[in-house]
């Protein structure tokens, strides 16, 4: 049926561009257009709270107003600054030693992180929530709400059940729920809305290492080799000093001698995806990718060049969960742990996780053994 | 193609009030989203990546919806502008497209059935093709024919959304509907 696209003509092509363009697109994922809707209305609620600065605003290329030709006012008005500037080039360079102030890169704002994250959701800008992601670097436009029971630290300021925070240009602000009032950080404006999706009540593992009744049985399942996280860290609020909660196996080694990060992913209920890894020597933080698919095998994630899901300053600990969007039938996952400048230490291998499809009320309960985590063979050697 | 479920005046008052309201930008959000996604999806031909390309072209609008100027065409041309912006820095990040899991999906996109099999232009190897080979040119030749093609925006709003006249905009199209035959022979004979 394929044809020959040397014969193509002016018509074919815009034929098959009409055809495109004719195909039906799938409805977006209503559990996507959810949260984007949610994460949306917090950001609306923040700008409203704080002026937008003008300079950083500035959405794209004003539109011209005619052909590609600049018209006799604008030719007028690059003229202008060409002088302008040429004037000034002079001006400094007669004024005899050189006077301008060595350059020095801008430095960035502080990221924000989040650290000692206890029932806490974390809306990504994508859509994508992440449970408890302690040490997550937090990226422009993340929504983090507290649910009950649980607390977060970001920089100073310590976040209770019911608050909720948005990630602006610079800065984070802070939406508190009735309650004692927030400490005071300079970085930080606490306007009186509330906002975002709120984390599940039960976020954590429930125990063994896969406790999905509809899906994979336990012993299908090569959980990691840690004991599962205890379910009194997913209630108790944690002291804001990241000390070792619950399963002390489950927290990094203090002295890493591990350069390879060790990816560590079960399968547990929503469903959702527990997700830590071993710390890695000489690392600054860690990039995680996940790559998802709907109905075919998911794409390996790649780096550099693929999509970062989040960024972290250390092995989230207890394990972060994932919430997988409706339809995702295959997830995989990769680390890369990255010194300070941003090159690449190593890369853990891929590891693939089969969602099961959940089980109506009627089916069985066993639906046969799914292999959740299966780590792949290293398909790259060490960055 | 869209009609307007709404009169111009009252999107008009619903930009106005989506400025300083979460409700009407949450109204605004749900009336536009599915064409968002579907300009997004037909583009891309992947779910993940139109729901990235959504998202972010929502949260641009948000961001600088205080800078929009009521025009003729409404909201519509400035929101898909943003859009074909988006699409844009995407192939420019990702290099160049065309990756295999685009392909795939583009492959299977373009893989239904169609209701008259003899209506069929293209097949697979085509749409990959065609895809593949519009990520090739260059953004403004890129976004000119999505806007123009995949956006199921009117010959009139999709000159507005790329930012020129009616005329300009047939020109640019007629060039980028050049590039894009010439770029498809050229791949056919490499």
């Amino acid at each position: 049926m394929s044809r020959d696209v040397r014969d193509y003509t002016r018509n074919d092509v815009e034929a098959m561009l009409r055809q495109a363009g004719a195909q039906d697109a799938p409805a977006p994922d209503p559990a996507f257009a959810d949260a984007l809707e949610t994460r949306l209305r917090a950001v609306h609620q923040t700008l409203a709270a704080a002026p937008a600065a003008p300079a950083a605003q500035a959405p794209e290329r004003r539109p011209r107003r005619g052909g590609l030709v600049p018209t006799g006012r604008e030719l007028l008005a690059r003229l202008g600054t060409v002088a302008v500037t040429l004037a000034v080039v002079a001006a400094v360079l007669v004024a005899g030693p050189w006077r301008l102030a060595p350059v020095t890169p801008a430095t960035p704002a502080p990221a924000a992180q989040l650290d000692d994250a206890v029932n806490v959701a974390v809306t990504l800008p994508d859509g994508t929530v992440l449970e408890d992601p302690d040490g997550l670097i937090l990226p422009l436009g993340a929504v983090v709400s507290v649910g009950p029971g649980g607390s977060a630290r970001i920089g100073d300021e310590i976040l209770r059940p019911g608050d909720s925070a948005v990630v602006e240009q610079g800065h984070v602000t802070v939406t508190r729920a009735s309650g004692p009032p927030p400490t005071s950080s300079p970085r930080l404006s606490s306007p009186t809305a509330t906002a975002s999706a709120q984390p599940s009540t039960s976020p954590a593992p429930t125990g063994t290492a896969v406790d999905d009744g509809t899906g994979p049985g336990a012993s299908a399942t090569p959980v990691p080799s840690e004991a599962s996280p205890s379910q009194t860290t997913t209630v108790t609020p944690r002291s804001t000093q990241p000390s070792a909660t619950g399963d002390p196996s489950a927290a990094p080694t203090a002295t890493p001698l591990v350069l390879r990060p060790r990816l560590r992913v079960a399968l547990i209920t929503g469903p959702r995806l527990a997700v830590t890894w071993s710390q890695t020597y000489g690392a600054d933080h860690y990039v995680l990718l996940v790559t998802r698919s709907r109905g075919a095998s998911a794409a390996d994630p790649v780096y550099p060049g693929g999509m970062v899901l989040a960024e972290f300053a250390a092995p989230p600990d207890p394990r972060l969960r994932i919430r997988i969007p409706d339809g995702v039938t295959e997830v995989r996952l990769m680390v890369v742990a990255l010194r300070a400048d941003g090159s690449i230490i190593r890369r853990s291998a891929i590891v693939t996780v089969a969602i099961p499809a959940p089980a109506s009320p009627s089916a069985p309960a066993s639906l046969g053994p799914e292999p959740t985590p299966v780590p792949s063979p290293s398909p790259t050697p060490a960055g | 193609m869209h009609g307007h479920a709404f009169t111009n005046t009252d999107e008009r008052l619903l930009v106005e009030l989506a400025q300083a309201d979460p409700n009407a930008f949450a109204e605004l959000y749900r009336r536009y989203l599915p064409r968002v996604h579907a300009f997004a999806y037909r583009r891309t031909g992947a779910q993940e990546v139109a729901e990235d390309i959504t998202s972010a072209a929502f949260e641009r609008a948000l961001r600088n919806l205080h800078l929009f100027t009521w025009q003729a065409g409404g909201f519509a041309p400035w929101l898909f502008r943003i859009v074909a912006n988006e699409l844009a820095d995407h192939y420019r990040r990702a290099g160049r497209a065309g990756s295999e899991r685009v392909l795939g999906a583009a492959a299977g996109m373009m893989a239904v059935a169609p209701a008259d099999p003899a209506d069929v232009v293209m097949d697979r190897a085509d749409a990959r093709h065609l895809l593949a080979t519009m990520d090739g040119l260059s953004p403004r030749y890129q976004q000119a024919l999505s806007l123009r093609y995949l956006s199921g925006l009117s010959p009139e709003d999709a000159a507005r959304a790329l930012g020129t006249n009616r005329t300009t905009f047939a020109v640019v199209l007629h060039r980028a509907t050049s590039a894009l035959r010439k770029a498809l022979r050229e791949g056919s004979e490499s």
